[in-house]
């Protein structure tokens, strides 16, 4: 059942002026209406004009085969898989799913529980080289505090870790993320932490 | 996050285990059961679904398989 989470201001770039917006937790018809027939049309269409999965970087569209649908129904099967959203002007801006049953790689934090951000996305239309005018700015921003407080309410210290599609790297980084190595040798994308402290100094700076 | 309330009877020993892990992980009593409930449905779906758990000792590189009965 999709609950509100809170309020959250995204610049509309377009207008230069913030915007209310809701976070909500667990994904509903209209989230996944949104997904089926405005997010998924122009990620398709966008992907198209890439030959392969590497070149669609250039485009910000590798993850185009994301099923926001199944990640839903498996979330509102599995305890610990979370998903959240981010809705404003009556669409879905931002989509993300987490999983509370990984543990820390980061040496100041190793084995310790964390919140792993399986997945994270905003609406194609608010992508720079996806669209040529992105509207909302602050979605994903928004949606890595979220993963950071959930960590917090469950005890984890604001822990938190991802796999980061090449086009991402610089802004998890960005945003406070430390690359670590990842011991299996299986994913091919970058691993990166974000340690309690850093999740604290985050949130300060969001405020 | 919508919660519900329940009574945990533990003999002493499950209480001192629990008393301890949860210092050990940093985290409260309750914030240390849910997390293990979270990882028995995690480990009890893998097992269903025809995967296998095992725990390695790095030395030996000795499996032992982790059985959900």
């Amino acid at each position: 059942m999709k609950q509100v989470v809170g309020p959250v201001d995204l610049l509309n770039r377009h207008t230069s002026v913030f915007e209310e917006a809701c976070i909500v937790h667990g994904l509903d018809e209209l989230n996944l209406d949104d997904f089926e027939r405005h997010w998924q049309p122009m990620l398709q269409a966008r992907r198209a004009e890439f030959p392969d999965y590497a070149a669609a970087c250039a485009g910000n569209v590798q993850d185009w085969h994301w099923d926001w649908v199944f990640e839903s129904y498996k979330a509102q099967h599995t305890l610990g898989y979370d998903t959240f959203g981010i809705e404003c002007d009556g669409r879905t801006q931002a989509l993300m799913v987490v999983d509370s049953n990984q543990f820390a790689l980061h040496p100041s934090q190793q084995r310790k529980e964390l919140v792993h951000i399986a997945r994270l996305a905003t609406a194609p239309w608010n992508r720079t080289k996806t669209v040529e005018h992105p509207k909302y700015k602050g979605a994903g921003r928004a949606l890595v505090a979220t993963a950071i407080s959930l960590s917090i309410e469950l005890e984890f210290g604001g822990r938190v870790g991802l796999h980061a599609l090449p086009q991402s790297e610089d802004w998890y980084r960005r945003c406070g993320f430390f690359e670590v190595p990842d011991p299996n040798p299986k994913n091919t994308l970058k691993y990166f932490e974000m340690t309690a402290d850093a999740a604290a100094k985050f949130l300060q700076e969001g405020e | 996050m919508d919660r519900k309330q329940m009574t945990l009877v533990l003999s002493d020993k499950e209480m001192t285990l629990l008393d301890e892990l949860a210092e050990h992980r940093g985290m409260s009593k309750t914030a240390l059961v849910r997390q293990a409930l979270r990882l028995y449905q995690s480990v009890t779906e893998r097992i269903e679904g025809g995967e296998k758990v095992f725990v390695e000792r790095p030395a030996t590189k000795e499996k032992t398989e982790l059985m959900v009965l």
